[in-house]
């Protein structure tokens, strides 16, 4: 037994820790997510059926049956954490249909937007950091206040500003749909630009605290010149940080994606959450909340499992 | 009928009666590409401003859902533009005296999209699918009414049997939401309806292609149609190819979708972008008065102060409306008189004309004969010290910008005579659980229909919220109750008229609700689209569209 333990690479150990620890973190959101929409002043069933002539009393009692939202809450609860133990989403209370349909169309959007919004804003946060690092004081004020500006500006209002000028002005990109690149285009940078300032700032900051320190010492009296030491060795040390945000990072995407989504009339998840939330479909809610939070415990454990393949000191056995 | 949310934006429909829920689009994509949106070839590309909460007109609560799929889904009737009957589906009908038997002579020759002949059989299966509680129709099954069962006669006839009379019911089967499915989707796909796209097949001009949820739906012509009714403007195939509807909720996307030619049309352009829009690249805009119900205040009858009549006078003696109206729909839209717009068929005229004045000396006299005379630090008017304070729910999402600003309008002109009218903001169940409870004192919304039965959902004692109706006033009013009656009961639509047009000018007299300004549709087109009309409801008909 011991010796089988022993066979397992202290990477997995750690991995399946991790997991673990993971699985708590998103049975937390959900339990959290669960009580928080009961909680939340009138009722689901009002939520579900929406206003006026529609809510007849016969039409609540068959909606409450359906859905068993006359059991007590705990029994609910329960339903919901079994269901989705079982690996089964369940159906929209509200759009009568199966959520893995509903969600089936959106997801590939939502991701092909994150992944392109993310590489965007890494390019431009570094080409941004690396030209502004250490310069005088002029450059470095224009930079700071260029991205003190994209952090501040919220996606939606940029994307607008981006639809404006790039679409509907000059006609050079489609403002709607999802498909093929160029309907990509103006939505990603939506989302990229905000992060682009906020990731920019932090390595710069890696950047210049770099400057001074040992290993740059050391690289330039091998020889290097300022500029190779910069993209061998302190670039390098800078980007550390930064996979240490990858939660915030996450959580900016998919926040943003609720907006730029209903802008630029793409399908995506971020839009079925907002109208979700709007008409309390727990089912589709808890699904959301489920496969987010699973994404972040993931991506973060990626990190983790990553940072030694970046950073030598870290590994077992490597210089301290 | 209930408009939601964006639909909302504009200031039509506005409104709230808590709105419900977003309407997410149910909804699967084809797995095949959804054609791209090229111009040319017999395409019109659409911008709508709302998105349905379900493809299934039995099903669903957004008014939307009957707009886009009128090319799709027929009904036994069509309703003409003056709110007449006439024959579709059905060639004939006739109705016993009691008003309970409904017996309709069926058009031969008409077939659904998927080959299966339209029959009185048909017909039960729809109406059966409407009412049965797996359906948890939100809209259709009102409609129907007090719907007893279909029996079918022979394969050309088919009756309808009600539990009491409802005369409302042949204008309400020239609806949308009881448009028919073909009965082998109800048979084999009744779980899929709402997701639209090819699940839904009906007699149509044109076949539900895909859909791809929060993006686009894509209609394709039916060659072989040949049944359009006599209200539509030609007959045979239909001009258009095919339609792309492009699901652009946000103003400012739709507006710019047009201008940049992204869109041929696109619909409810806000009124503060017409006149930047019309002769714009030679940007046409076609319009129609909405019918129904205009944007309207209701002031809670149920307690106090709005009990008095005194009260809710004196309320509507001290706000301008016109002048609010002008400023903010830069003279777009034109202030209601009355409780139903006048394009609604069965508007009283009277009403179309001033019926009260605004005159703030009116208004506080009547606050100072009620005892409201004291006044407290804020200059609010008090009695026995205790300030006059009324409060109005209202959902953020679902009221467009325009009506809040509306609403604070109104807070301030009131304001001027010393009451304190304060505008609470809820999430939608929690207005409704407001509402439904009478927890209120003010609430506002807007409601399109071409019916004058509108004012039973709207006014009757048995139509409360949360009781199948929309009462905003909390009117128990057995005098409006005889009439509304009596109105349901009368199959001579002269005398149907009558007594609704005194209803109507009850409402006024007792100033349970006050009106406050009538919205159009406006749709925006490029001049190579033709042909486009609004129908009845104001409804954009796409069966009589061409685009060069």
């Amino acid at each position: 037994m011991a010796d089988r333990v022993r066979q397992v690479p202290p990477w997995a150990r750690f991995a399946a820790r991790r997991l673990a620890a993971g699985l708590v973190v998103v049975w937390g959101t959900l339990t959290v997510t669960f009580f928080a929409l009961h909680l939340a002043p009138g009722d689901i069933v009002d939520g579900l059926i929406g206003p006026g002539a529609a809510a007849t009393p016969a039409l609540r009692d068959q909606v409450i049956a359906e859905n068993g939202l006359d059991d007590p809450l705990l029994v609910q609860y329960g339903r919901q954490l079994a269901r989705l133990a079982g690996g089964g989403l369940g159906w929209s209370y509200q759009l009568n249909e199966p959520i893995e349909r509903l969600l089936g169309s959106q997801l590939g959007p939502t991701v092909e937007l994150a992944l392109a919004a993310l590489v965007t804003a890494l390019v431009l946060a570094v080409l941004a950091a690396v030209l502004t690092a250490g310069r005088g004081r002029a450059v470095r004020g224009a930079a700071g206040v260029v991205e003190l500006l994209m952090v501040s500006m919220p996606s939606f209002w940029l994307g607008i500003i981006l639809l404006t000028v790039f679409s509907y002005q000059l006609h050079a990109l489609p403002s709607i749909g999802a498909d093929g690149p160029a309907a990509l285009v103006l939505p990603a940078l939506a989302l990229a630009l905000p992060l682009a300032g906020v990731l920019a700032q932090v390595i710069r900051q890696e950047l210049e605290s770099a400057d001074g320190r040992p290993f740059v010492l050391t690289a330039r009296s091998r020889g290097l010149g300022a500029t190779a030491v910069l993209l061998r060795h302190t670039l390098r040390h800078a980007l550390l940080p930064l996979t240490t945000l990858a939660g915030f990072v996450l959580g900016s995407l998919f926040g943003g994606a609720v907006l730029v989504e209903n802008i630029f009339t793409r399908p995506g998840l971020g839009r079925v959450l907002a109208n979700a939330v709007g008409s309390r479909d727990l089912p589709v809610v808890s699904a959301l909340v489920v496969i987010s939070s699973a994404a972040f415990v993931l991506i973060n454990t990626a990190v983790d499992l990553l940072h030694p393949l970046i950073d030598p000191r870290l590994r077992e056995g490597g210089p301290a | 009928m209930y408009t939601r949310r964006r639909f909302l934006r504009l200031p039509v429909a506005a409104t709230a009666v808590g709105l419900l829920s977003t309407a997410v689009l149910a909804g699967c994509s084809d797995s095949s590409a959804p054609p791209s949106a090229k111009s040319g070839g017999g395409t019109l590309r659409y911008g709508a401003a709302v998105e349905p909460d379900s493809w299934d007109p039995h099903a669903a609560s957004t008014a939307v859902t009957g707009r886009l799929l009128r090319p799709v889904l027929e009904s036994l009737v069509a309703v003409a533009p003056d709110g007449t009957v006439k024959p579709w589906l059905a060639e004939s009908w006739t109705v016993t005296p009691d008003g309970l038997t409904y017996t309709f002579t069926l058009r031969s020759g008409v077939t659904f999209s998927d080959g299966t002949p339209f029959d009185a059989a048909a017909v039960k299966a729809n109406f059966d699918h409407v009412t049965a509680a797996k359906t948890a129709s939100k809209r259709a099954a009102g409609l129907l009414g007090p719907y007893r069962d279909t029996e079918v006669v022979d394969p050309r006839t088919v009756a309808v049997h009600l539990t009491a009379p409802h005369a409302s019911f042949l204008n309400a089967a020239g609806s949308t939401f009881l448009g028919f499915h073909s009965p082998a989707a109800l048979r084999d796909h009744a779980g899929d309806l709402s997701s639209g796209g090819r699940f839904v097949v009906g007699t149509g001009p044109f076949t539900f292609e895909s859909v791809t949820p929060g993006q686009q739906a894509v209609f394709k012509r039916r060659p072989d149609y040949a049944w359009a009714p006599p209200t539509a403007a030609h007959q045979g195939q239909a001009k258009l190819e095919s339609i792309v509807v492009l699901l652009l909720k946000e103003d400012a996307s739709r507006v710019g979708a047009l201008t940049s030619g992204q869109v041929d049309a696109a619909e409810l352009i806000p009124a503060n972008r017409l006149a930047g829009l019309r002769g714009q690249n030679g940007v046409q805009v076609v319009r129609k008065a909405v019918p129904g119900v205009p944007y309207t205040y209701y002031l809670n009858t149920a307690r106090a102060p709005f009990d008095d009549l005194r009260a809710r006078q004196a309320v509507r003696h001290a706000v301008d409306f016109a002048g609010i109206v002008k400023g903010i729909f830069q003279g777009e839209y034109q202030q209601a008189w009355g409780p139903l717009a006048p394009s609604t068929p069965g508007a009283d005229e009277l009403l179309a004309k001033p019926a009260w004045e605004y005159s703030r000396e009116k208004a506080e006299r009547l606050l100072d004969e009620l005892g409201w005379t004291g006044r407290d630090a804020d200059g609010y008017r008090t009695k026995d010290g205790k300030r006059f304070t009324v409060e109005q729910p209202y959902v953020q999402t679902f009221v467009s910008a325009q009506n809040h600003t509306f609403d604070v309008g109104v807070q301030d002109a009131l304001k001027q005579v010393g009451i304190e009218l304060k505008l609470v903001p809820l999430d939608s169940a929690g207005s409704i659980g407001r509402t439904g409870k009478g927890d209120y004192d003010v609430f506002a919304f807007a409601w399109q229909g071409s019916d004058p039965s509108l004012l039973e959902s709207l006014y009757h004692s048995t139509k409360q919220f949360g009781g199948g109706g929309a009462n905003g006033a909390r009117v128990h009013d057995a005098q409006i109750d005889t009439w509304l009656d009596q109105a349901e009961a009368t199959v001579d639509a002269g005398q149907r008229t009558e007594l609704y047009r005194k209803v109507q000018r009850r409402i006024v007299e007792q100033a349970y609700s006050f009106p406050a300004y009538i919205a159009t549709m406006d749709v925006a087109l490029h001049p190579k689209v033709s042909g486009l009309a609004l129908d009845v409801d104001a409804n954009t008909d796409f069966y009589g569209i061409g685009v060069a």
